[in-house]
């Protein structure tokens, strides 16, 4: 079943064009900024169109609705890694949220973090199929990214409202709205690691 | 029809339905209750496949049975192989694990108490050995069967999807085998107390059929597919969704490994084999397929050092069946015998 592969590249690349977006709006390079927003559209539809082809293999080929269901829930757990992503890009480039320049590296840095989470993800489920034993390896890593921004964001958000005292009250609350998009991004990623490796381990038995 | 015939013919039905519908859960069970299989899949290969052992391999086992007993009158045959019956359902009723090759060698030894008989101690000794080993044999095989195939696993990181469509095939294959071996195996608690008695009294059921022994194998195989037929999807769910929780691959082992103890019991040219090679043979008998099936699920718990899931409780109820269900046979049948 290779469309699986495929839809893992597009987990991936998700990761990637979030991160290179993030960065190009923190540059104020609007029109990579949109050329990048228009690519995570196109992603998530051909992720889509992927996953329905796999589900449809899944149901007629793969026998065992345990496993099935495993497969099943971590696939809808990557889609909804993509969705998120896509969802943050596009109100990104509606609302157009001014970061304070004492807020622009952590939010790099968070944005590279979770296309390295995603990118962990993509890997672990790869290897869930083939190498289930390397899986939690993997998701340790996504668990280790997700601690970071954990930090990452507990930082900001203190940069925000105790460092910043020119920054009024809407703004604070508009940056944080898109801080928590784009943590939540690294949280999913590491609950559905942690699925993933209970399937790892019952595969393993 | 003659009585003794019809009686003949209430027990074989009876026996071999009781086995069809209990048994065969213990070979397809995983497959049918997790959907891998579909019953009608699982029920014709396997009706078809103990049919085939029993016609084709079923002397073995039962002419171990004879060298315990031969009885003349298919009366004397038709209430040994009843109080066998009646113990299976009275040790169910109190949920204890229970062999109906037990019940029987119980029975036969209470037949032989009433009527005055000598037991045959040595045979008798021979035949308790076995089921202990029995489930020993299962379960050294699974190990080692486990740890074989976990490693070829780990070594050739098969892709799940690929995977899947072995387990298949190998569920398929195994549950093949393990109709054979228990038709092979297991035909002698159905028939093969018949087997003097009808030769004795010269009865051909199906005068086509020149051998006796092949033709009282046909009939009670078909009983057996009739219990496979009628009965035995409701256990197999029971199994593969309550009882069974193993890896589909690990569920194969068991199968397979529980084949193959039943094939070493129960194979005549297996066990000429190993006795002009001086090798231990075990012998001739039926033996319980569901001990047996225990005992390979024990092996793969050790093989996977999870000691913790055994269930001690389990083992301890099988121990006191090894003791309570030949007792109460016995006892059964004795009490019959001494009445009717």
């Amino acid at each position: 079943m290779a469309s699986i592969s495929e839809f893992l590249a597009c987990v991936t690349s998700g990761g990637e064009i979030l991160k290179n977006s993030i960065e190009e709006y923190l540059v104020s390079n609007d029109e990579l900024f949109s050329l990048s927003v228009k690519k995570i559209r196109t992603v998530e539809h051909e992720a889509d169109e992927i996953l329905k082809k796999v589900k449809h293999d899944l149901y007629a080929y793969l026998l065992i609705p345990d496993t099935r269901s495993d497969v099943d829930r971590l696939l809808n757990g990557l889609d909804d890694f993509i969705d998120a992503a896509k969802q943050l890009l596009v109100l990104l480039s509606i609302e157009r949220p001014l970061l304070p320049e004492a807020a622009v590296t952590n939010f790099r840095t968070i944005s590279e973090l979770t296309c390295l989470s995603s990118s962990h993800l993509a890997q672990a489920a790869d290897a869930y199929f083939s190498y289930p034993q390397e899986v939690i390896q993997k998701v340790q890593q996504v668990i280790v990214c997700e601690k970071n921004i954990d930090m990452l964001q507990e930082e900001t958000l203190d940069v925000l409202f105790n460092g910043i005292p020119s920054l009024d009250l809407a703004q604070k609350t508009h940056i944080t709205r898109f801080l928590d998009l784009l943590c939540s991004l690294s949280d999913l990623c590491k609950e559905v690691g942690k699925d993933l490796m209970i399937s790892a381990l019952k595969r393993g038995s | 029809m003659d009585p003794p015939l019809l009686l003949f013919f209430l027990t074989v039905l009876f026996m071999g339905w009781s086995l069809g519908a209990n048994d065969a859960a213990n070979v397809f069970g995983t497959a049918v209750g997790t959907r891998m299989v579909r019953f009608c899949t699982a029920a014709l290969v396997s009706s078809v496949c103990v049919v085939i052992g029993a016609v084709t391999a079923g002397k073995g086992a039962s002419e171990g049975l004879s060298s315990l007993v031969t009885i003349d009158r298919i009366q004397d045959s038709s209430l040994i192989a009843l109080s066998a019956g009646a113990t299976v359902l009275l040790m169910t009723r109190f949920a204890l694990p229970v062999s109906t090759s037990q019940a029987l060698i119980g029975s036969i030894s209470g037949f032989m108490i009433a009527r005055d008989l000598p037991l045959h101690i040595s045979s008798l000794t021979s035949i308790w050995a076995t089921w202990v080993y029995g489930p020993v044999l299962a379960g050294i095989t699974s190990a080692l069967l486990y740890l074989i195939f976990h490693r070829i696993l780990m070594r050739r990181h098969i892709h799940l999807l690929t995977l899947d469509r072995y387990n298949r095939i190998l569920l398929i294959a195994a549950g093949a085998a393990g109709s054979y071996a228990l038709g092979a195996n297991n035909i002698a608690n159905v028939t093969g107390l018949f087997i003097s008695s009808f030769t004795a009294q010269k009865i051909s059921v199906f005068p086509a059929i020149q051998d006796t022994a092949t033709e009282l194998f046909l009939i009670g195989s078909l009983a057996i597919a009739l219990g496979i037929i009628t009965y035995s999807k409701r256990v197999m769910m029971s199994v593969g969704s309550n009882l069974f929780e193993l890896s589909p691959v690990a569920a194969f082992i068991v199968v397979l490994s529980t084949a193959l103890v039943l094939f070493l019991f129960s194979s005549v040219s297996l066990h000429i084999y190993l006795v002009e090679r001086n090798l231990p043979a075990p012998p001739l008998i039926p033996v319980s397929q569901s001990q047996a099936s225990v005992g390979a699920v024990i092996g793969i718990a050790v093989a996977k050092r999870a000691w913790s899931s055994i269930n001690v409780t389990l083992l301890v109820k099988i121990a006191a069946g090894w003791v309570a269900t030949p007792l109460s046979a016995a006892l059964i049948s004795f009490i019959f015998m001494k009445i009717i």
